[in-house]
């Protein structure tokens, strides 16, 4: 896991990097941060999870695709929390690579 | 001519003008464009095209998700706003980029299905169906596992389905999208449940 900042604006964490996600298995926790975004990019066709988990075990809005590249979840009121990426398909899925931005 | 001959040529030029009616209906949604039956292609999304839809300014969303994403920002103009304001859309490579309150992506444009799905929670959790719909489909069906239903249509390109408060994303067992003249489409959907997200 790294911060990188892209900008002056703007920090981002890719806290999964082409990586290969087992069924079932998930990316992350990113680091914490005032996320804005959450992306996962990964090949067409598996059903993918995105969600945010903060430090009071609440979590905000986890949605799943399988027909979208990239897909993310932006956030506009959610506060101080982690990033997850999910594959929820039934294969092993490569590359993926997740990231959380401000 | 018998009777019968004639019952037949009527029967025949019949299934001749269906078939023509049908093949036309897949072949394209407008303008005679030659695309696939119920590709993702920008094509097949009206709105995505309409000058009625456009937005007059650029939202800030789709500026700093295409900066994220890698991508070059849309102009203004090229911005449409589907479902009566429930999403935006632009094209981008060929492929129709959308944003709602909830998710944002690119679609495929090979996809070959007449509508795209997101099963998901708002950040309030509330448990929801969305996604773009191809030109004519009328109603989307989601099927919970214990049965029950809910139903939308689509407006403008793009439905939301809202379900039963104590649903989950992974208690959806099947969506189906309806339009004229064609088999209903339905997905199964088969997600499990996370280990690492809290219960409701």
């Amino acid at each position: 896991m790294g911060l990188l900042a892209p900008g002056a604006n703007a920090t981002l964490d890719k806290y999964l990097n082409t990586a290969t996600l087992n069924s079932g298995a998930h990316g992350g926790p990113s680091s914490s941060n005032y996320w804005a975004e959450n992306t996962v990019w990964r090949p067409i066709g598996y059903w993918f999870e995105l969600w945010y988990h903060n430090s009071s075990n609440s979590y905000a809005g986890i949605n799943s695709n399988s027909s979208m590249n990239p897909y993310s979840l932006p956030r506009h009121v959610w506060g101080y929390s982690q990033g997850y990426c999910r594959n929820n398909s039934v294969f092993t899925v490569s590359p993926v690579t997740c990231q959380v931005s401000t | 001519m018998n009777v019968r001959r004639k019952v037949m040529i009527l029967a025949t030029s019949a299934a001749a003008v269906a078939g023509v009616a049908a093949a036309l209906f897949f072949a394209s949604s407008r303008g005679g464009a030659s695309v696939a039956p119920y590709s993702f292609a920008p094509a097949h999304f009206a709105a995505v095209e309409a000058p009625a839809t456009r937005v007059a300014t650029l939202p800030p969303v789709v500026a700093k998700l295409s900066t994220s994403w890698g991508m070059d920002v849309p102009a203004a103009n090229a911005v449409h706003r589907l479902g009566n304001g429930a999403a935006v859309a632009w094209v981008h490579a060929g492929r129709v980029c959308w944003a709602s309150s909830n998710v944002a992506g690119c679609t495929d444009p090979a996809r070959q299905a007449p509508i795209g799905i997101v099963l998901g929670e708002t950040e309030q959790g509330q448990p929801y169906v969305e996604g773009l719909a191809v030109d004519g489909v009328r109603t989307v069906t989601i099927t919970l596992r214990d049965g029950r239903t809910a139903s939308a249509s689509p407006a403008a390109n793009f439905y939301h389905v809202v379900l039963p408060s104590d649903a989950r994303p992974w208690n959806v067992a099947s969506v189906a999208a309806t339009y004229p003249g064609a088999p209903t489409y339905r997905q199964s959907i088969s997600l499990t449940a996370p280990d690492a997200v809290p219960t409701k």
